[in-house]
């Protein structure tokens, strides 16, 4: 049951990173990456055999929206993934700095191979600066707020139990 | 570490992933790629429900706002309509009808009934349906069509054409039609009135569409019927066939306050060496 759950989060996050303008970007030029946030939370804390296969599903809807060879995401985002499931054993993931690492990096790998493949054709170095700097960035923001918002909503959720116990 | 059933894993999809990529080339795989779309589209329409019923919302808002500017308008300017009204009243204003002349050229026309002119002023010109046309001897007829350049002029030698016409003294009021070619027609012509062959028609000015006095043309029969009727064949002053420019009447309201209006006397008669001076506004 978790997992539909989770299969409909991965769904969401693809909505919302597909549809133009991205409900989550800054001017439309920096992407906040909220699949790879997902991915990377999902490779860390999940199952491989469930990960590796909703995001091989979630790269080729990608490549059906975006209109990149079909098969391209899917590799990307497992490698990601792989990569996480590999280091996972060496970090401490319940720590917030290392979670913050893991998504910066796994953003920067992402940005990283796009920007290889689209620089020769758009020869911008705004692209890189986006890409490569404003965007892991922002994603990691993003993610910082989340986070701070979950906690503070998972402290106010245990003192309304405190206080109900009480009562 | 990573066990080795992970590892395999990882390698049957990554292999999958990459036939699917070498195929692209040669493969259509767009059925396939709408068929992944699927699972995102039930999002996409949930997103473009909200979008329209906010849009719907902010519409409705808007409509709202603007009717009750409306009628925020709508009430001061009919205070305002009001106060018009009032302070007219109070200046005694007094409201007549200026022509304005347009000469226009002659550019075309059915010569063989001569029906309608076309002429080189439009509606760019300010021309409008309606206006009267003229010339130096008399009414041609009326504007009864408009282009940005041009405008047809109904004739009086067309069928539709009819006219209120009046004596010089002003004192019987007929309407002439159309009778024949360069011919009008004046019917229904009560008891009293007492014109001869020659005398001459003008405009009455009623209906606003014709200016009042200018010479609509001469009496060239009376014609009696059987039963004791009789009416007037007219012949218009003005010749369709010779003309090459006209002028267009434009009118233009002008009201005037008549308490402001300067008096002056005029002599109206003197018996002997008394002289009646009557006041005109």
């Amino acid at each position: 049951m978790i997992y539909i759950l989770w299969s409909l989060v991965v769904l969401f996050s693809i909505f919302v990173s597909v549809i133009y303008p991205p409900i989550f970007s800054i001017g439309s030029f920096v992407h906040i990456d909220i699949l790879l946030v997902i991915l990377s939370l999902f490779s860390l804390y999940l199952s491989p055999f469930f990960t590796l296969p909703i995001f091989f599903l979630a790269g080729l809807i990608f490549d059906s929206f975006y209109m990149t060879p079909l098969g391209y995401h899917s590799i990307v985002f497992m490698s990601i993934s792989y990569i996480i499931f590999i280091i996972k054993g060496y970090i401490f993931k319940e720590k917030f700095l290392f979670q913050i690492l893991v998504i910066s990096m796994s953003v920067f790998f992402y940005r990283l191979i796009e920007t290889v493949i689209y620089f020769p054709k758009t020869k911008s170095f705004s692209l890189i600066f986006f890409n490569l700097i404003l965007s892991p960035l922002s994603t990691v923001l993003f993610y910082s707020l989340i986070y701070v918002l979950v906690r503070i909503l998972k402290k106010a959720m245990n003192q309304y139990g405190k206080t109900k116990q009480v009562s | 570490m990573i066990n080795k059933k992970v590892s395999k894993f990882f390698t049957i999809l990554i292999f999958t992933a990459i036939v699917i990529l070498i195929f692209n080339d040669n493969l259509n795989y767009s059925g396939f790629r709408s068929f992944l779309r699927i699972p995102i589209n039930p999002f996409i329409r949930i997103m473009d429900f909200i979008t329209e019923m906010t849009g719907r919302d902010m519409s409705e808002d808007m409509l709202t706002l603007y009717l009750s500017e409306s009628k925020l308008e709508n009430r001061s300017l009919k205070y305002l309509k009001d106060e018009n009204k009032v302070l007219r009243d109070m200046l005694q204003f007094k409201t007549f009808i200026q022509y304005f002349l347009v000469p226009a050229e002659v550019i075309g026309g059915n010569p063989g009934d001569e029906s309608e002119i076309i002429v080189n002023k439009g509606s760019k010109d300010n021309i409008q349906t309606g206006m009267c046309a003229l010339f130096l001897n008399g009414i041609i007829g009326k504007v009864i069509e408009c282009s940005d350049n041009s405008s047809i002029v109904e004739t009086h030698s067309n069928v539709n054409f009819k006219i209120g016409v009046c004596d010089k003294d002003r004192k019987y009021f007929m309407i002439a039609y159309f009778h024949s070619k360069g011919v009008l027609k004046v019917e229904n012509i009560q008891y009293n009135v007492v014109l001869k062959e020659n005398d001459s028609l003008f405009t009455s000015g009623f209906g606003n569409i014709y200016p009042p006095n200018i010479l609509m043309g001469t009496i060239k029969q009376i014609i009696k019927n059987s039963d004791g009727e009789y009416f007037y064949l007219i012949l218009p002053a003005e010749k369709i066939s010779s003309l090459k420019f006209v002028y267009l009447t434009q009118k233009v309201d002008v009201s005037i306050p008549s308490i402001f209006s300067e008096n002056k006397s005029e002599l109206i008669g003197s018996i002997g060496w008394y002289k009646m001076y009557g006041t005109v506004k």
